[in-house]
């Protein structure tokens, strides 16, 4: 410290002290405390249970607190005489964490005199700092214990990042790789790999590709390893290329034997139509013969190639059949599976497959696959099916009678079938009309279409009609006609004829019961919809238009929520979005607003049923109603109802108030009446008490007329309304309290610009005047001279009246609820009686009206008088 | 009859100040009735005796239709003194309510010891020192 200062060295500690938000302490030699402020004070007494105080010295056995801490430096820096300004963690046992601070304090010969600490709370830096170090060690052990190695490499495989599982992969140190170029680990003869495969991976993002290849171990053999690797140079945090890799040295010795093995058996495979593929245990092809290499473009859609998994081969829709195939084969099991390959020329090839574990030492090490070309056995299956119909088809037309007519439609021939269909013989028939057979109102049309085949040789027509059968009735039948004039063996028109009775009443009952449901869609009194899934419209009843006035026919393909309104659209659609998630059969939406042809909202109700799973539906079913009206007058019910519980309440207010304010008066008699002193009537106190008795008995006289004068309000229920010019209403108003506005020197300002009649009841608008100006000077402020200045205003349907004053104002926060209650006063002022503010609101009521209050305390008030605005009556 | 060293009546009705007076009196409950018109006058008084550490009237009888601050905006005020203050006082409260909510409020503060119905009579003096016994 700088002794030119103003201030003594003392006083400026002091100041620091006094000011700072630390706790801080000043100790000398002794370890007694030469000064400190209030929060080392509290800090002590939270951590020592003891009071600290000028004076109070710290004894040197103390332990395990950090007093010890302060005591061992201070041992420390009087002895050594020096002492560096450092900082200190202490934990306490409520997990606090604080740094000390060590300031030693000099005199003028540079000896320490004392040594100050400060202690800051870092508990909340220190936790933060706790947290990421968790994670931090969390993810490392996740790295380090991995199987695989794992690194980052820019895209010239410099690595950037290596995991310390490289050791157990490579058994490298990390560091010895950080910064190398994986490229100069690889073998030689597997550089064109890594080059191929780095290619892949910088020209494609996010995809994993990998490879197997050799690089250097530590020992300085080439070992095997597979490696993955993805383009990750998108994402700013990695902005790299990460790949994982592990040792498959083992492994790779195993598939040598074995490919050995292979290899002599290849001589003998390679010369059988079959093909022959091995893969090894992670599926990669290891060899194949001559014939997988031949029929493979018919079962793989890539090229067959040593090294390549099988997984790249196939298509991928098979990938996880063949896989689960696989695992079942690892399990010692034999497998089996069929392909179907339609090549260019649109010829179709079937392949079977059949899966054998290949062992080594009773371990599975790959598998022998097998494929067989199976198109022809399967096409021959298919010929079976196919002439296996025909027969079929062939016996099934056997049921249809043959009728041959000639060009005057009298019939010719007739099969046998025809005693089954119509009940008649043949021969029956030879001779005869066929026209005759038809029922009156087809005659005439059939006869046309008959015609038409006659005139072109080889048309035909189909019809289902109804012929007559020998037994009276009409049956049905589905008939073609074939014109064969040309045709030397039959020369003439052929009828196919075949009943259809069954299928005709099936066909007639679905159309029943169609009919039966659009009668009730169509003149029911519900709109009904089908929508789907995402609430597109697909069918609208007719019915649509009579209630919303919508065409039925325009709103299919529109989005029905677009017509809900937009306040209501949000809730409806995630009822409408859990009904499809939840598969809820139906849901109700509950009254909501849907826009009309006329562009207006009504009020619907709907019942949505899902039938997305019924075949014939496929959607979701609506059953909605216009309740436009039954709301409407619902809510003008409620709102009813809400205004009668507020006149009830009010009234019980009312009621509690009043019998409150006549047993005032009426207990103040009994008390007085209690005190007469009975026996000695010259007891001076009686004549006191008749005084009082005097004051009570008119005090509830008063109040009696009061509440007279509330319920006249109260129960008149005939307020004429007439014009009221207001500035001459004022006016009068004005004269008639000339004398108390006089007494308090106020001014009346008016300015009824905005308007300057209205149409009121005049009784009240007057003591609704009177009232607010006579509030108005009696609360005026002393310091000013009382200025009311009245006004009004239009706003939306509303008239309002302004009364503002200059004077003390009100505490709106404490008695806004109870400004306009009855006996309700704010101010020991004056003789108010807490009635007039009450009066005024219940007659604003009784208008229709309502009124607002805002006032600032010393200021002044402003009271707006909300009245229905009728330009006329 | 036991003797109160102060009682404060918070009550504005001068009548009904004159009937408890001269009860209190009568009776010789105590010699020192203090009379506050408000509660905010009351609330002051306290205050005050709380700063120069002198004791608190041990009987307050309050009013609640009062203006400026009634007895309840009182009780709420009081409240918030209530840790500062070494010996509560008993509040009873003095009323000619007629609202039963007045009647169900007067529970809600436990401090509140119970509810006298005007007008105050010599009875109500016994039930004052009822609970001055427990």
């Amino acid at each position: 410290m700088n002794n030119n200062l103003q201030f003594s060295y003392e006083q400026v500690v002091a100041a620091f002290l006094a000011g700072t938000n630390d706790a801080y302490v000043v100790l000398n030699n002794q370890c007694r405390i030469i000064m400190l402020n209030k929060n080392y004070a509290a800090f002590h007494y939270q951590y020592t249970n003891a009071q600290a105080d000028e004076g109070t010295m710290y004894i040197p056995s103390i332990q395990g607190t950090f007093l010890h801490f302060l005591i061992e430096t201070i041992e420390e820096c009087f002895a050594t005489g020096k002492l560096k300004k450092f900082c200190h963690k202490i934990q306490t046992d409520t997990e606090k964490y604080y740094d000390i601070e060590v300031n030693p304090f000099f005199d003028n010969t540079g000896k320490i005199t004392a040594i100050g600490f400060g202690f800051f709370d870092v508990t909340k830096r220190y936790q933060i700092s706790n947290e990421i170090q968790k994670s931090e060690k969390l993810f490392k052990a996740l790295v380090t214990n991995l199987v695989d190695a794992f690194q980052l490499t820019n895209e010239e495989l410099k690595i950037l990042y290596i995991s310390d599982s490289v050791k157990n992969a490579l058994d490298y140190e990390p560091e010895e790789l950080l910064n190398q170029y994986f490229f100069n680990l690889v073998h030689p003869d597997d550089k064109i790999i890594i080059s191929k495969w780095l290619h892949q991976i910088l020209t494609t993002s996010n995809t994993f590709y990998s490879t197997e290849l050799r690089v250097k171990h530590k020992n300085n053999d080439w070992v095997f390893i597979e490696i993955a690797g993805r383009n990750l140079f998108h994402i700013p945090e990695v902005g790299a290329i990460v790949m994982n890799y592990r040792n498959i040295q083992n492994k790779k010795i195993a598939e040598k034997a074995l490919e050995l093995a292979e290899q002599r058996m290849g001589l003998l495979l390679n010369n059988t139509k079959e093909s022959f593929i091995v893969v090894n245990s992670r599926l990669r092809i290891v060899t194949y013969n001559r014939a997988a290499q031949e029929h493979s473009p018919y079962f793989f859609i890539d090229e067959l190639q040593s090294g390549v998994s099988l997984l790249n081969l196939i298509k991928e829709e098979e990938i996880e059949n063949t896989i689960n195939l696989f695992e079942k084969v690892f399990d010692g099991l034999e497998g089996e599976n069929e392909t179907t390959f339609t090549d260019e020329k649109n010829v179709v090839h079937i392949y079977r497959h059949s899966f054998r574990p290949l062992f080594s030492d009773e371990e599975i090490v790959g598998v022998f696959i097998t494929s067989t070309d199976i198109t022809e056995r399967k096409q021959a299956e298919l010929q079976v099916k196919i002439s296996e119909e025909r027969h079929k088809t062939i016996i099934r037309e056997s049921f249809d009678a043959m009728i041959i007519c000639n060009d005057k439609f009298i019939i010719t021939e007739a099969s046998p079938i025809v005693l089954k269909v119509l009940g008649y013989q043949p021969e029956e028939l030879v001779g005869r009309q066929c026209l005759d057979f038809l029922e009156e109102h087809n005659k005439e049309n059939h006869k046309t279409l008959i015609s038409q085949v006659v005139a072109a040789p080889d048309s035909e027509f189909s019809v289902d009609t109804t012929i007559l059968h020998k037994n009276g009735h009409y049956v049905w039948v589905a008939a073609k006609v074939k014109n064969l004039f040309h045709n030397p063996l039959i020369n003439g028109l052929i009828f196919m004829i075949r009943d259809i009775t069954n299928r005709k009443s099936a066909e007639n009952q679905v159309l029943l019961s169609e009919q039966r449901f659009k009668q009730l869609v169509q003149s029911g009194a519900d709109m009904i919809s089908i929508l789907t899934k995402e609430g597109i419209v697909q069918y609208s009843s007719p019915t649509v238009k009579t209630i919303l006035g919508n065409d039925p026919e325009k709103d299919i393909g529109k989005n029905i929520f677009n017509y809900v309104h937009p306040k209501d659209r949000e809730l409806i659609l995630s009822q409408f979005k859990d009904m499809i998630d939840k598969n809820l059969k139906q849901t109700y939406f509950g009254p909501f607003r849907f826009l009309n042809a006329a562009k207006q909202y009504r009020w619907i109700e709907t019942v949505a049923t899902n039938l997305l799973d019924d075949s014939a539906i496929h959607g979701i079913v609506t059953n909605s109603r216009d309740i436009t009206e039954r709301k409407k007058l619902n809510d003008k019910q409620k709102a009813l109802t809400g205004e009668l519980i507020k006149k009830n309440e009010d009234l019980q207010q009312f009621s509690f108030i009043t019998s409150h304010n006549l047993r005032a008066p009426v207990a103040n008699l009994i008390g007085l009446l209690n005190l007469f002193n009975k026996q000695d009537y010259s007891d001076p106190f009686n004549e006191t008490l008749l005084e009082k008795f005097e004051e009570a008995t008119n005090q509830l006289s008063n109040t009696l007329n009061d509440l007279i004068e509330v319920l006249v309000l109260k129960s008149n229920d005939e307020t004429p309304i007439e014009k009221i010019a207001l500035e001459e209403f004022t006016q009068k108003i004005v004269q008639s309290i000339e004398k108390q506005i006089k007494e308090c020197d106020a001014a009346i300002e008016t300015n009824f610009s905005a308007l300057e009649t209205i149409y009121t009841n005049k009784i009240y608008l007057k003591s609704i005047f009177q009232n607010l100006i006579s509030n108005a000077l009696k609360y005026r402020s002393k310091h000013r001279k009382p200025v009311i200045h009245i006004s009004t205003k239009i706003e939306e349907e509303w008239v309002i009246i302004l009364f503002t004053d200059n004077g003390i104002g009100i505490d709106l926060k404490k008695y806004r609820d109870r400004i306009f209650g009855l006996y309700q006063r704010f101010h020991n002022k004056s003789e108010g009686k807490g009635l007039g503010l009450y009066m005024i609101k219940a007659q604003i009521t009784t208008l229709g009206g309502k009124i607002e209050v805002e006032s600032e305390l010393g200021t002044g008030t402003t009271f707006k008088v909300y009245l229905k605005y009728n330009e006329k009556i | 009859m036991k003797k109160f060293n102060s009682i404060l009546l918070v009550e504005d009705d001068p009548i009904a100040i004159i009937v408890c007076d001269r009860i209190i009196k009568l009776n010789n409950f105590t010699d020192n009735l203090i009379t506050k018109e408000n509660g905010k006058e009351a609330l002051k008084y306290i205050q005050s005796l709380l700063e120069e550490n002198k004791p608190l009237p041990e009987v307050i009888l309050l009013d609640i239709n009062m203006p400026i601050m009634n007895g309840w905006d009182f009780l709420n005020e009081y409240e918030t003194l209530l840790d500062k203050i070494a010996n509560p006082p008993m509040i009873f409260i003095l009323s000619s309510t007629a609202d039963p909510n007045d009647f169900s409020k007067t529970t809600l503060y436990n401090f509140v010891k119970d509810f006298i119905p005007k007008p105050f009579n010599k009875e109500h003096l016994s039930l004052i020192e009822s609970y001055c016994e427990d």
